[in-house]
């Protein structure tokens, strides 16, 4: 966990006010990153990637204790994408915190660029690990918790998982298993928008009641508001003072937030093609000016 | 659970190549301090019972849950652990996939050893018989397959396969196993090794087949016939210099496994033989059909690859030589 002077530019503390008025600020970003670089591809993922940006705002701008400058530090928090299709949004939010160039992270799902379609740790070394199967990354972070207690490094590991993904079997083996191992440093957090790719959760296959099925399962679960920044923040701030339990955050979320026409459609979970009218529209929702989108989808 | 008290598992030999791995590990734990051993409730059949008990604190256990497992050795390795994932073959191939990402797509320095390969379980019966494995994990990117001939070659193996940095996927066995090699012998990842001199026919064996080759060998010399047998321990990345060499030496060759023989090492063989120096070359394993109940000598008698059978091939092998273009 680290404090809100990470990104505060100013000399002055800053108050709770500037720290969420910022991560505001990041996701809007993230969100108009997304759309933008989603059309340049002409393919990507758009729903999920729009639902988790102020998830991903809070972790990568107050909690999660990592550096550019120190991509290979041992001590350093992990976060893992373990919905790996919504990378458009890590992309973003990593370029955002200086991770990647912003301009280089336009360059999406294309021939010789190291922001594949998936996040690929051979390419980018920040995301961790690669993701793209579900259900492996959560894992992943489960081994990386693991591996940190057992090197007595006192730092956490967070994996970011969609709803449709609770479907995979995998997750469930590493829920029992963290419970198990008593895994306190293991940090999951759930971007329930409630639809997956061809239908909503409980067209394709139900998964309430979800947070009896966690707390069954041994975790300390937390259901909040995925897209409420102060009640993000608090309870990754809560859940990271939990003991000898992993925690949990079901984040109730909107798929395709921020973009009025994708808002609660599955239609964009998949990978779509963007066009340009779509991509305009969006931005201006986003709150992007002419300017703006011009640098966003020509330059 | 306690491993005293315990009833003697049926089976058991102090010279199978699982009790070889589990001891081996077991002394060198020591030498390796980030190495971490990771079980699926089956450290009893895969000889890691011995590490348990000296290490308890290495020792993680994952339950009856292979894909979280795997991919957790993913996540251990990229904090600077040494994990070596341990199971039965058959159930570490239904994570196959989380072996492909979380490991070797990320490069991670994870092992993965798989006892209970092929017929050589015997009567838990063909649903428990891997026979795919060498050609499932032979065609992920990157991964090195390893299948030792003898308690004395597993012992060596284990410790190069720490040594080396990378994903590693290593067959042991369930059964007793002949012991070929002396406290001279030596192993190194990828190549392979003559155990015997002959010019008629080169048999390529790994696994538990080395030690019929050799039998196989003797067969064919009351025959007439002067058969070269290779220890093909490593069958990725493969030796394809000695294998050349043998080719243009023989003039055929016959591989033996304990697998299918599609995709296993035959394939690897022929991929490596015909790139180089092609001859005719018959194939010794598992002819596209799952096992069944047996005992494993019974088994390999039954799915023709003893060693009358390999001799059987190599006159068959030798009866083609010249009939290349």
């Amino acid at each position: 966990m680290m404090t809100a002077a990470k990104l505060s530019t100013q000399h002055s503390a800053p108050t709770e006010h500037d720290l969420e008025a910022q991560i505001a600020e990041a996701a809007r970003f993230v969100r108009r990153h997304t759309i933008a670089s989603i059309y340049r591809a002409t393919s990507g993922h758009p729903g999920g990637a729009l639902s988790c940006a102020d998830l991903l705002a809070c972790l990568f701008g107050a909690e999660l204790n990592i550096w550019p400058t120190a991509v290979n530090d041992r001590f350093r928090d992990r976060f893992v994408l373990s919905k790996g299709h919504a990378c458009p949004a890590l992309y973003a939010i990593g370029a955002y915190h200086g991770f990647c160039d912003k301009a280089d992270a336009l360059n999406l799902r294309r021939l010789g660029s190291p922001f594949q379609g998936h996040p690929h740790v051979r390419d980018l070394p920040w995301v961790e690990t690669s993701t793209g199967s579900l259900g492996q990354g959560f894992s992943v972070a489960l081994g990386m918790a693991m591996g940190m207690k057992l090197q007595k490094i006192n730092a956490r590991a967070y994996a970011l998982l969609g709803d449709g993904e609770l479907q995979e079997g995998q997750v469930w083996e590493a829920a029992m298993c963290a419970a198990h191992h008593k895994l306190d440093n293991l940090c999951a957090i759930i971007d329930y928008n409630k639809l997956q790719s061809d239908a909503t959760n409980d067209v394709i296959m139900r998964l309430e009641p979800l947070a009896d099925k966690w707390r069954a399962f041994g975790w300390m679960v937390f259901e909040i508001d995925g897209h409420n920044i102060p009640e993000i923040l608090a309870t990754l701030h809560r859940a990271a003072s939990t003991h000898e339990r992993p925690s949990v955050l079901i984040a109730h979320t909107v798929k395709g937030k921020g973009v009025p026409y994708m808002e609660g459609s599955p239609a964009w979970h998949g990978s779509v093609k963007l066009t340009r009218e779509q991509s305009v529209d969006a931005l201006v929702a986003l709150g992007a000016d002419q300017h703006e989108i011009k640098e966003l989808l020509d330059v | 659970m306690s491993d005293n008290n315990a009833p003697a598992l049926i089976g058991t030999s102090g010279d199978s190549l699982r009790e070889a791995f589990g001891k081996a590990l077991t002394n060198l734990a020591d030498e390796f301090p980030k190495l971490v051993v990771l079980d699926a409730d089956v450290a009893g059949g895969t000889g890691v019972h011995h590490f348990r008990k000296a290490h308890p604190d290495k020792f993680i256990q994952f339950g009856i849950a292979e894909q979280n497992m795997v991919a957790a050795a993913g996540g251990l390795a990229a904090v600077g652990m040494l994990p070596v994932v341990t199971g039965f073959a058959v159930f570490l191939s239904r994570a196959f996939e989380q072996t492909r990402l979380s490991i070797a797509y990320c490069k991670r320095n994870a092992k993965i050893v798989a006892s209970h390969p092929g017929l050589d379980v015997g009567p838990d019966g063909g649903s428990a018989q891997a026979l795919e494995d060498i050609a499932a994990f032979r065609a992920i990117p990157g991964m090195t397959v390893i299948s030792p001939a003898d308690p004395k070659e597993m012992e060596l193996a284990t410790r190069a396969m720490l040594e080396f940095e990378g994903p590693v996927y290593m067959r042991t066995g369930r059964s007793a196993a002949k012991r070929l090699f002396g406290d001279d012998h030596t192993f190194e990842i990828g190549k392979g090794q003559i155990l015997r001199n002959g010019r008629d026919v080169t048999l390529v064996a790994c696994g538990v087949e080395v030690a019929r080759a050799l039998e196989a060998a003797e067969l064919l010399e009351t025959d007439g016939i002067d058969a070269r047998v290779v220890n093909m321990a490593t069958i990725k990345p493969i030796d394809a210099k000695l294998l050349k060499q043998c080719a243009a030496e023989t003039g055929c060759m016959v591989t033996a496994e304990d697998h299918n023989i599609y995709g296993g090492l035959g394939s690897a063989v022929a991929e490596a033989v015909t790139q180089g120096h092609p001859c005719p070359i018959e194939f010794v394993g598992l002819n596209d059909t799952f096992g069944s109940s047996g005992e494993p000598d019974e088994l390999a008698a039954h799915y023709q690859i003893t060693a009358p059978f390999i001799a059987e091939a190599a006159r068959r092998a030798i009866a083609r030589k010249g009939s290349l273009q």
